[in-house]
């Protein structure tokens, strides 16, 4: 894997995901507000995990 | 990268921050209460509207705008928008048809008896204030444009940042955070991994409120260039005042035959903003959830009651219309409006500790100041 999708890799697969659950919830209801709950999820999700899992393991 | 090359980027950094985070710090602080302003008005509002007469026919729009007109003598309608869940009609007034928002009277009236509904409470009036200096500062327009000065200067720092991810980053693996180290250290892993993971949705709510501080100024140039065609029929002719004006309910159901599969969402009657100085303005939106954000104006001639046609709005003012439900979060349900709150929580936190950082570095404050090894944020 090169260094670049090393230091960015998730970086963007969280923007791509933020970005589409923001689009997708404005396409329509019920599933589609589910698309958006989820995409602006993952940025929480991936705090919890750095703070919580990852900086406990390093220690 | 280059030495020099981290060097110019990191100034990039600092002056775009430095130039704009006490406004973006007024920003978040003051749009998270305003993300739930419908909550808090439901809240302070417990009690449900009971209509005088509901029974009885429906008045008409001429028969409101009559009523409207009682109650503030001398004024000129302005606006006429209608409530979804309930039949109340909400009239705006004002002295003249180009009145500032500052000078315009909005009153609402129950459409099965012609009363006055009364105001929803709102605390002594703190969600307006909240509104008011998010918008704008209380300083009109100048103030709209200069925070969308802040904005772009704001997205200028976010791509910096983004840039200056790569330096930092190049030997460490994603998600760091450094919790056993210095308190400089620990800030600096904070300030990047939540920049970094907040980026779609920062860019996104930033973005769009750029966007959003240019209403006054993309509506204005879609009245003047795309309906100039429309005015040119009129060559010297004042504003109609209320007594010359056709029938407004005639007017509204003529609209409506004309734009099948849309829905009434309000009328800006002639002179002002978002109308000719000659036409009634029927805005319609669509009944799917994509283009209910989408209004079309039905134009109506004022005097004559003619219909001059449907009017699409140009892109600009649809991506306009679009960047609204983006910037307030308001289109998928409660869920989305937490989340909403919580990232611009976590923006708050990027913000400060971004300041925090600099202060640092400058050796403002007492603390670990920044080893050699480190790259500067």
């Amino acid at each position: 894997m090169s260094r670049f999708w090393r230091v960015f890799g998730w970086p963007l697969v969280i923007l791509g995901i933020s970005l589409a659950g923001l689009v997708l919830s404005l396409i329509g209801n019920g599933v589609w507000d589910a698309a958006g709950w989820v995409g602006l999820f993952s940025p929480l999700a991936i705090l919890v995990w750095a703070r919580f899992v990852r900086a406990r393991s390093r220690t | 990268m280059s030495r020099s090359a981290i060097r110019i980027w990191s100034g990039i950094h600092t002056w775009t921050s430095l130039v704009c985070t006490l406004f973006l710090l007024m920003l978040c602080v003051t749009g998270l209460p305003i993300i739930f302003h419908d909550e808090f008005e439901a809240a302070l509002n417990p009690s449900e509207f009971t209509p005088g007469n509901p029974d009885g026919p429906m008045l008409d729009l001429d028969q409101i705008l009559d009523r409207s007109l009682e109650n503030r003598p001398g004024e000129v309608p302005l606006f006429m928008s209608f409530d979804i869940d309930r039949p109340v009609v909400n009239v705006t007034t004002g002295p003249t048809p180009d009145a500032p928002g500052g000078a315009m009277w909005f009153e609402r009236f129950d459409q099965t008896d012609g009363s006055i509904v009364a105001a929803p409470a709102d605390a002594g009036g703190i969600m307006d204030f909240l509104v008011q200096l998010h918008t704008d500062m209380f300083l009109g327009l100048p103030g709209k444009l200069f925070l969308g000065a802040m904005g772009l200067s704001f997205l200028l720092a976010v791509l910096s940042g983004v840039v200056l991810y790569w330096p930092f980053m190049r030997k460490h693996r994603f998600g760091m955070l450094r919790l056993e180290r210095s308190a400089r250290t620990r800030w600096l892993d904070y300030h990047n991994l939540l920049g970094v993971i907040t980026l779609g949705w920062v860019m996104v709510v930033g973005g769009t409120g750029v966007i959003n501080t240019l209403d006054d100024v993309i509506y204005g140039y879609w009245r003047d260039a795309a309906l100039a065609d429309l005015i040119a029929e009129y060559p010297d002719r004042a504003v109609p005042s209320p007594d010359e004006m056709a029938s407004l309910d005639q007017a509204v159901t003529a609209a409506i035959e004309a734009a099948p599969n849309m829905t009434l969402q309000f009328v800006a009657f002639p002179g002002g903003t978002f109308s000719t100085d000659f036409h009634y303005a029927i805005f319609l939106h669509g009944d799917t959830p994509l283009t209910e954000h989408l209004i079309a104006p039905v134009l109506v001639d004022a005097v004559t009651g003619e219909v001059a046609g449907l009017r699409e709005m140009p892109w600009y003012a649809k991506a306009l219309a679009l960047s609204q439900p983006l910037h307030f979060g308001d289109y998928a349900g409660l869920p989305l409006k937490i989340l909403w709150a919580l990232l611009d929580l976590l923006t708050i936190v990027v913000l400060i500790s971004g300041l925090y950082l600099w202060a640092v570095r400058k050796g403002y404050l007492r603390g670990a100041r920044r080893s050699s090894a480190e790259v500067p944020a």
